[in-house]
């Protein structure tokens, strides 16, 4: 028997509201392949759609299967979902690369967890960080509320934009932490998420025999990534659209592209991404308490919007969750090529904890580096 | 004899003309003979080509163009199996589960980087044909040694001084050992072997879950011989039981077809440049492995159809 889904305010775990979002977002397909912190996301999806004959769970090989069926199967009209962590992603290199020049518009979930070596299952950006330049939306959450919620707009996203969209979580922080997430009915969610209707002439239809992806001349390649970039930049509106529409739907505020909390006249702001950003408003009732930005959407990168939010504040500390070799880290770059001086700072790898007070020691860090540093690490419970 | 082959030769190929595949090129026979007999058998169902990288990347021909009167999705070199399981999952929930969903997969994604989807696919029983369409190297990035690669040949990677060791791979058994309904090898050499060729694609055609076909295709630039003599050397590959015809139908191992004066294996060998380089001793050895196969499969063929084996 299909267990009923939960509804209205429950208490869930990140994975489990991921795995509720799924099926309330009507995915026909579920491509699952295991690895931790993930596996309690498509464990949950197996027992919810058990028994149901209008979704297939498919089981694959690998993380690298897992996508080519998603993607193929997308292709061929079905609306799919799936999710992974860390080396999953990674060995998915290949196939993140070419959901987005393909314009398949997947959802998945990735579980954040950093990379071997050396082993750790803890969390940290680096997996997702890593495939930036694949082409997906990549959306980071803070809590659980806002993966559920980020899962159900990610489908009007990436369906509206044609755009492949991962949906970032950190392990164990979001993924095993249990707290109340307002669960909508299927009806509303039906009125926010029409069912999966791409174009004619990009689908799969046998009784219309076409070459997919098939070796172009070099003109015709560059247009295609052109059209991939185009996407991208359109994509900024529609997140804002799509949050708005949401807030409309489910009566509850929905982050487009940043969260900006506190003063915009503050002198400082730390500018950081995921679970972070939630421990940074703490710093809000300091004496001197920063601008604090949470970026959400990552890909496309919101620059202009971030510009403007920093336009008033005279020193930028931005904290980046993932390793950064021989540059400065991912974020750090990103806030820099919009002409804002920022010092980047790189803490919480493989895990290690990230308190309001690893944050004070990051800002008083900051202070006293020259910007054009590549990234200062803060390690050793720094 | 000469009606069928009129026929045959007179039906619409759905490999078009002006695909990019080089002269002489053997898979190319086969792709044609395979669509044209798929077809034949089941007129009323569309196919879907899935085909992970190698050869057929080309030959397909340039983007938008296609060479297929037939749908054709190009994948990543290692998921065609995975991903051919996801479309005919996904047509099936559009009503259109019928068509044929087929991958085209080279002996270097199907016995190397694909296997282990190739396998998986195999073990949920997906519903589909999957062609291992097999020239016995990397051909498409210029002839370098696969899983696929026979005993003693040259190819780029295992030059003359460092010949390939060992034989290929076993897909035949392997593939069989996971009890899927139906496999086939097949050669399109003279009229008895593309009969044979297209009487098993016709068998497959018409039964479901995973159908494994793995058919000989001969290459002359990788196997460096003159471009008019690929159906001579198909043949000469079966009448020196170098390439043995089978079917394992139903768990049912089947010689389809026994050369009566075999050949020496160096009858094939030695009408191909990959192969000059061997005499004496290391041809003896391989005549010697390919006789003991051919009496593996002569005692498959008696314990399965002794014991009735079925899946
Ligand atoms: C992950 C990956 N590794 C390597 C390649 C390069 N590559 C493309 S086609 C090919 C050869 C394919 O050989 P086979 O499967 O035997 O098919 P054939 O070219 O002989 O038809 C190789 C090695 C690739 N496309 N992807
Ligand atoms: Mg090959």
């Amino acid at each position: 028997m299909t267990p009923e889904l939960p509804r209205g305010r429950t208490v869930l775990t990140g994975n489990e509201a991921a795995a509720v979002a799924a099926v309330l977002a009507r995915a026909q397909q579920i491509a699952c392949y295991p690895i931790t912190p993930q596996t309690l996301i498509v464990e949950r999806l197996a027992e919810l759609v058990a028994g149901r004959d209008d979704v297939v769970f498919a089981n694959l090989d690998s993380e690298h299967s897992m996508f080519g069926y998603a993607l193929a199967a997308e292709r061929a009209g079905s609306r799919c979902f799936t999710a992974t962590s860390s080396q999953g992603l990674l060995y998915s290199h290949e196939q993140l690369h070419r959901a987005s020049r393909e314009r398949i518009p997947l959802v998945a979930v990735n579980v954040n967890r950093s990379i071997v070596a050396p082993w750790s299952l803890e969390p940290d950006l680096a997996d997702s960080i890593s495939q930036r330049d694949t082409g997906w939306v990549q959306l980071y959450c803070s809590s659980g509320q806002e993966l559920l919620d980020s899962v159900l707009c990610a489908y009007r996203i990436a369906e509206e934009a044609m755009l492949p969209v991962l949906v970032c979580a950190e392990g164990f922080l979001i993924s095993h932490t249990a707290e109340v997430v307002d669960v909508p009915s299927q009806e509303q969610v039906d009125a926010f998420l029409p069912p999966f209707r791409p174009p004619e002439d990009w689908l799969l239809d046998p009784r219309r025999p076409r070459a997919f992806s098939g070796l172009p001349e070099p003109n015709d390649y560059a247009t295609y990534q052109h059209n991939v970039a185009e996407a991208h930049d359109r994509t900024r509106e529609l997140l804002a659209e799509v949050a708005h529409d949401f807030a409309a739907a489910f009566g509850r505020e929905k982050v487009a592209s940043l969260e900006i909390t506190g003063d915009r006249a503050a002198e400082t702001a730390i500018v950081t991404i995921g679970t972070i950003g939630e421990t940074a408003r703490e710093l809000l009732t300091d004496d001197e308490p920063p601008l604090v930005v949470r970026v959400h959407a990552y890909r496309p990168f919101p620059a202009d919007e971030l510009a403007a939010a920093l336009e008033h504040v005279s020193h930028v500390c931005v904290i980046d969750r993932a390793p950064a070799f021989g540059a400065p880290g991912a974020l750090g770059e990103d806030v820099r090529s919009c002409g804002i001086p920022a010092t980047d700072i790189v803490c919480g790898l493989g895990g290690s904890d990230v308190t309001p007070e690893t944050l004070r020691a990051a800002l008083a860090r900051s202070r006293v580096e020259s910007p054009e540093r590549a990234a200062v690490y803060l390690v050793g419970g720094a | 004899m000469a009606v069928w082959l009129d026929e045959v030769i007179q039906e619409e190929s759905l490999l078009y003309p002006g695909h990019a595949a080089c002269a002489g090129c053997g898979p190319a026979v086969n792709m044609r003979h395979f669509l044209g007999a798929l077809r034949a058998a089941t007129p009323g169902r569309e196919v879907v080509l899935v085909i992970p990288a190698s050869c057929w990347t080309i030959i397909a021909g340039a983007w938008p163009v296609s060479a297929f009167g037939v749908s054709v999705y190009l994948t990543p070199f290692a998921s065609a199996a995975a991903e051919a399981s996801g479309i005919k999952s996904a047509l099936g929930q559009r009503g259109l589960g019928d068509a044929h969903v087929v991958v085209w997969g080279g002996d270097g994604s199907t016995n190397d980087i694909g296997f282990a989807t190739v396998s998986a696919a195999a073990e949920r029983n997906e519903d589909l044909i999957y062609v291992l369409n097999d020239n016995e190297a990397y051909m498409n990035t210029g002839v370098q040694k696969s899983g696929g690669t026979p005993e003693g040949a040259w190819t780029t990677t295992t030059p003359v001084a460092a010949p390939r060791k060992g034989m290929k791979k076993d897909i035949d058994r392997i593939m069989a050992a996971h009890g899927i309904p139906y496999l086939a090898t097949l050669a399109a050499g003279s009229v008895p072997e593309l009969k044979d060729f297209r009487a098993k694609v016709t068998r497959a055609a018409g039964l479901h879950g995973f159908r494994f076909l793995h058919a000989l295709g001969a290459c002359p630039p990788g196997w460096r011989y003159p471009t008019g003599q690929s159906v001579e050397i198909v043949r000469r590959a079966v009448e020196s039981r170098y390439f043995p015809l089978l079917e394992v139908d139903a768990g049912t191992w089947r010689i389809t077809y026994r050369p009566k004066h075999p050949l020496p294996v160096s009858e094939f060998l030695g009408t191909q440049g990959r192969f000059s380089h061997l005499s004496g001793e290391r041809l003896a050895l391989v005549q010697q492995h390919i006789d003991e196969r051919w009496d593996l499969l002569e005692r498959l063929e008696a314990a399965t159809a002794s014991e009735g084996v079925t899946k």
